[in-house]
């Protein structure tokens, strides 16, 4: 490589950190003019607290489908000390429905007899 | 507002400034006394604006740490990036095998800082896409 092609390459690297150092400012001062916030601390504060809340809101989300379980458990020995048979009887959950016949548990159909 | 886990925890930051700050008085000892291998590598005005970018890409960085404002690295790493990779060619150019350890380790030190770059432009994103404006 002679003294020409590495002061090309001295001038592009050179040109690239400029226009990346650019490129930088740009986008950083217009997120910060758009209100983003501008400490690295509260941004991950932010972040770990809007964790938090998804983490909240899947664990109300899990006791909601514990207690709606438990209640159809309810009416269903309801029904069973009535005389009356729940239909479905054996109720398929989703997961199970898209599953191959063999791999699947009981039918997914509503007993109409 | 809680603290948050992920973020930079209190002993970093003066790590980080103290590093940053020594690459920035690199940068002012290579403007006060030419670095040689770059000076005979390039042209005058690439080794101003190599020795620009090492003084100013450290005291942006540094700043940026000292003050908790994510911008400071974002401008300041490109910068550094940037001195590492044209060092570590100056390094290569030599042509000299002793020199191959040290292009190699220059240009180790210029991903590492991209790595950082790259946190720091995740800090910027996330706090784009929560601001109010948006």
């Amino acid at each position: 490589v002679d003294h020409v092609d590495l002061s090309t390459i001295f001038t592009l690297l050179l040109g690239g950190g400029a226009v990346a150092t650019f490129t930088a400012i740009f986008k950083g001062v217009s997120a910060l003019r758009s209100g983003a916030n501008a400490h690295q601390r509260q941004v991950m504060d932010t972040l770990a607290l809007t964790n938090q809340r998804v983490e909240e809101r899947a664990v109300r989300a899990e006791g909601d489908r514990d207690f709606w379980h438990s209640t159809a458990a309810g009416y269903h020995f309801q029904l069973v000390q009535a005389g009356i048979a729940p239909n479905p009887t054996q109720p398929t959950p989703p997961s199970q429905r898209l599953l191959p016949p063999t791999l699947a548990g009981p039918s997914t159909t509503v007993d109409t007899a | 507002m809680a603290r948050s886990r992920t973020a930079i925890p209190a002993p970093r930051r003066p790590t980080l400034t103290v590093g940053y700050l020594l690459l920035a008085s690199a940068g002012l000892a290579s403007a006060l006394w030419p670095v040689q291998s770059v000076e005979h590598a390039t042209r005058p005005w690439q080794s101003l604006a190599w020795t620009g970018f090492f003084m100013l890409g450290g005291l942006a960085s540094a700043l940026g740490v000292i003050t908790d404002r994510w911008l400071g690295e974002l401008v300041g790493l490109p910068m550094l990036i940037t001195v590492f990779a044209f060092y570590s060619v100056v390094a290569f150019s030599a042509g000299k095998l002793p020199s191959l350890a040290g292009g190699c380790f220059l240009l180790a030190v210029g991903v590492l800082l991209f790595v950082r770059w790259q946190q720091v432009w995740e800090v910027r994103r996330v706090a784009a896409a929560a601001s109010p404006g948006r």
